[in-house]
């Protein structure tokens, strides 16, 4: 079947004949305009190039139809994509490959030439006008058949040459690298038109769009009808516009330009940031343009850069207040800085009261008070504080005299503070309205978003701040009253480490650690020492110090001696307390030295006075009960008898005062004997007393007292002084004998007559001479001659020391 | 005072206080007893002591040069029982003589006669 088919094709298949038919001459002349004119049709018009291929085939071949017949990709068919000619109505129709002509020269890859195909081709039998010759050749793309090129003779006379075919397949490879042309200029166009960038070409001549992609419309609302022919700067900002023309310049000047970025006039949405890839390609003197809208990643960048900006702005802000201390001053500072940032004039703090409706700009800085504080102000006094004062909503004015949320007295309080542009942000704590930041200028501004923020920002800073300052003030003051009170405590108190060196002493405590640590051990001296009630010391590691580093609370502390840099020894009392560390361990220790000293002195001194009372209490009693008994010796009268006894008493009486004017005070023996004189009305003018100066110890003091009266006394009722003529003469000095100091008193009365011989005896002689030997270590003798009485009291002036008496008894005069 | 109930016994008397010697030398010599002394001198008071063959003793712990036991530790060696008539308080006294007699001055001598007869009742 197929076989017989074939043949049946051969049948009507007669290429051969062309071979032997005669042919005319080539006409090239003819064949050339005919290129030239597709190729013209190619450059205005690629789409009709097919079809004008069609007429130059049918001109040139001298037929009476001709066409192209291209495969459908993927169909069974041939579409006939031009044709002219008798056939110019089935331009566009379809024929089955099978069925026609067509797809015998695609499968042979040939020329070929039929006769009355229709015999074979059922397709073809009914066509009008009938096709005699057909002549088809391969339309090739990119090597390989895809169509055909044909043309027909409709008359059964005509018939083609071989010249007709060399033309035809010379049309063909034309039209095949049309095609291909073609089909490159419209994948051009296809990404031309789908780019997302801006692609268009301008003209370096005159500066104008010569072709733009839709891309602009999408992108800058701008049609062809916008652009074409317009100047190319025409929607460009117009401070872009100097840098585009220098950019133009600089590509006509053949520059490669890149990343050229300008703002160009969307319509209806503002500017848009374009950035441009264009160069130009002479001898066109076209310039070819990319651009890309960069407005967004602009934007976000610009963004970034103010939010850096502000960032740093806020750093600074902190890093200057931070190392103020006074709320005004951080107030200013920051604000100082805020209104330079923004460009604005003023700022206040207002804080206000809701309860008496006030407002009180407690802080200003610019303005026409020129950033001093404002005294108490009725809140309409300051009414660009009012509204967000009372609210505690922020307050956003771009302009007072225009803004619809100002009331007209607020308006004309702004107009005479030339206030216009401000924004008041309310400063709340813990949700309490407290007061607002105010930033405000005298011209009309647009706040940015931005600008709010950073006056927020700023706000919160600068109320913390100056929260901070108050606090800290308060703080220090407190530490100040603290320390004070801490350096001036009457008593030493250091926190000491682990270590034993003290972190924090006050300034008491500097007396007992100079070399800062405690227990003090400075290298020269041992300074603490104290003893148990046995008397033996405490050990350094029963100090309180060292038991309060064993956790031990020592208070109310122990009795320790100091021994200050001169040596002497201080009474103390030591406590400690352990201080405890976060996790409870012992860190160190607080030590608490209270001087006692004068304390211990005193109470050590009234146990010596009590004693010192004592003893003398027993003293004078049994002195008493001496006296008492002994005066009764050798008295006539009871009156003799009282008097003697008072005289005594009197003088004893008069030793004690000299004795206690202070415990175990040593008395001037020069003093002692006047005294006694003077007791006994004595006139000055019969005695004479001379001697270097000595002090007695107490217990000389008092014999010597009472042998002075018991010798006056008698004097005074017998001896020299009771005869205007008697002289009585008292001296004494000071001899060594056997490596002690003795002290030697004479007792002289001249002038006297003792008519009746009595002479004191008695309780004053043994006074004398036994009392002086017994207590005194030395000797006393008493001499009555019958002019003269003769008395010597010696003894050494030995420090005979009493535990009692806490002094030295007696010391050599000068 | 006059039971003479310390007859023939020698008492001595170390004490610094003339008057305070006088009236314990009068109240021993009331009662009886032949009173060594008296002296405020411990190195006489010690001379005293190996010089007669003494029965009892009164001291004085303060003998002008401050507290001293030396007597004290002379007639303990000596088996001569004494009394201290003393101003100090128990915490001065050493633990070996915690257990003589003490009489706090003032005291009256009868007291002081009373605790000799005490040392020397068999």
């Amino acid at each position: 079947m197929i076989e017989h088919s074939q043949r049946a094709v051969e049948d009507v298949i007669i290429t051969d004949e062309l071979a032997r038919r005669p042919s005319r001459a080539a006409d090239l002349a003819a064949e050339n305009r005919a290129l030239a004119r597709l190729a013209e049709a190619m450059i205005a018009d690629p789409q009709r190039v097919l079809d004008q291929l069609a007429e130059e085939v049918m001109e040139l071949t001298r037929s009476e139809s001709a066409g192209i017949s291209l495969l459908e990709r993927g169909e069974g068919h041939f579409r006939w994509v031009a044709a002219t000619g008798q056939f110019a109505p089935f331009r566009n129709g379809t024929m089955p490959r099978d069925a026609s002509p067509c797809g015998e020269v695609v499968s042979r890859d040939t020329v070929l030439l039929f006769n009355e195909a229709a015999h074979i081709f059922p397709a073809l039998r009914d066509v009008q006008p009938k096709v005699y010759e057909n002549l088809l050749v391969p339309f090739r793309v990119e090597g390989e058949p895809a169509g055909t090129v044909w043309a027909i003779k409709h008359t059964p006379e005509g018939r083609f040459e071989r010249e007709d075919a060399r033309v035809l397949e010379s049309l063909a490879r034309f039209a095949a690298a049309s095609f291909r042309l073609h089909s490159a200029v419209l994948q051009r166009d296809r990404f031309f038109d789908l780019s997302r960038d801006l692609l268009a070409i301008a003209s370096t001549e005159d500066g104008t769009w010569k072709r733009v992609n839709p891309s602009f419309t999408r992108i800058l609302g701008l049609s062809e009808d916008d652009l074409i022919g317009h100047d190319f700067a025409e929607y460009v900002h117009p401070d872009d516009q100097e840098r585009t023309r220098d950019v133009a310049a600089r590509l006509a000047a053949g520059e490669v330009v890149d990343q050229f970025e300008h703002r160009v006039l969307c319509k209806g949405s503002g500017y848009r940031v374009i950035q441009w890839h264009a160069a130009t390609f002479p001898p066109q003197g076209e310039i070819y343009c990319v651009g890309r809208d960069v407005t967004q990643e602009r934007a976000a960048q610009a963004a970034r850069r103010d939010a850096e900006a502000r960032q740093s702005f806020l750093l600074t802000l902190s890093d200057t207040i931070r190392t103020l201390v006074d709320p005004v001053a951080i107030f200013h500072e920051a604000c100082r800085l805020l209104l330079e940032w923004l460009r604005a004039d003023r700022a206040s703090y207002v804080e206000f009261d809701p309860a008496a409706d006030f407002a009180r700009v407690t802080l200003q800085f610019g303005g026409e008070d020129g950033g001093k504080p404002s005294d108490n102000a009725r809140s309409d006094d300051r009414a660009w504080a009012l509204s967000p004062a009372r609210t505690g909503q922020l307050l956003v004015i771009d302009d007072a005299a225009a803004s619809g949320g100002i009331s007209a007295d607020e308006r004309a309080a702004l107009a005479s503070l030339q206030l216009v542009a401000f924004i008041n942000y309310p400063l709340r704590k813990d949700g309490e309205h407290l007061g607002a930041f105010c930033v405000g200028q005298s011209r009309p501004r647009e706040w940015t978003d931005a600008e709010v923020e950073l006056i927020s920002e700023t706000a919160e800073r600068i109320w913390a701040a100056i929260e901070r300052a108050r606090a800290e003030a308060a703080l220090r003051e407190s530490q100040a009253r603290l320390s004070a009170v801490f350096d001036g405590l009457p008593v030493a108190v250091g926190v000491s480490d682990r270590s034993r060196n003290f972190v924090l002493v006050n300034q008491a405590m500097t007396r007992f650690a100079p070399d800062n640590t405690m227990p003090s051990a400075d290298g020269r001296r041992w300074r603490w020492t104290a003893r148990h009630r046995d008397g033996t010391p405490l050990a350094a590691d029963e100090f309180p110090g060292a038991r309060a580093l064993r956790g031990e609370r020592v208070v109310p502390g122990i009795d320790m001696l100091y021994t200050d840099d001169s040596g002497r020894e201080i009474w103390t009392s030591v406590a400690a307390l352990p201080v405890r560390g976060a996790g409870g361990d012992i860190i160190g220790f607080v030590a608490v030295v209270s001087d006692i000293d004068a304390l211990m002195r005193s109470l050590e001194s009234q146990g010596t006075l009590l004693a010192e009372l004592q003893h003398r209490v027993r003293n004078i009693l049994a002195m008493i009960r001496s006296v008492v008994r002994r005066t009764g010796e050798g008295h006539t009268s009871l009156d003799d008898y009282v008097a003697h006894l008072l005289g005594r008493i009197d003088a004893m009486a008069r030793t004690q005062v000299l004795l206690t004017r202070s415990a175990g005070a040593d008395v001037d023996l020069d003093g002692l004997v006047r005294e006694e004189l003077r007791a006994q009305l004595a006139r000055e003018a019969q005695f004479e007393i001379s001697g270097p100066d000595v002090r007695l110890s107490p217990k000389a003091a008092e014999v010597v007292t009472l042998a002075m009266h018991e010798l006056a006394t008698n004097s005074l009722k017998y001896g020299a002084l009771a005869h205007p003529e008697g002289r009585l003469r008292i001296g004494w000095k000071l001899e060594p004998r056997n490596g002690e100091e003795w002290l030697v008193v004479r007792w002289k009365e001249t002038g006297i007559q003792l008519a009746d011989g009595r002479l004191i005896r008695g309780f004053g002689t043994d006074l004398i001479t036994r009392r002086v030997a017994y207590e005194l270590k030395g000797q006393g003798t008493i001499d009555f001659a019958r002019k003269s009485v003769l008395a010597s009291i010696e003894f050494p002036l030995v420090p005979a020391t009493s535990v009692l008496e806490t002094t030295p008894s007696a010391e050599g005069g000068k | 005072m006059n039971r003479q109930t310390l007859h023939g016994r020698k008492v001595l008397i170390v004490e610094d206080d003339y008057f305070q010697a006088l009236e314990t030398q009068e109240s021993l010599q009331d009662a009886g007893a032949e009173v060594i002394g008296p002296t405020g001198d411990g190195a006489e008071a010690e001379r005293l002591i190996s010089g007669h063959a003494i029965d009892a003793a009164v001291i004085d712990i303060n003998l002008g040069l401050g507290a001293s036991f030396e007597l004290a530790g002379m007639l303990k060696r000596h088996g001569i029982p004494f009394l201290f008539v003393t101003g100090y308080d128990a915490a001065v006294i050493p633990a070996e003589l915690s257990k003589v007699d003490r009489l706090s001055k003032p005291v009256c001598s009868w007291k002081i006669v009373e605790t000799v007869e005490t040392l020397l009742a068999p």
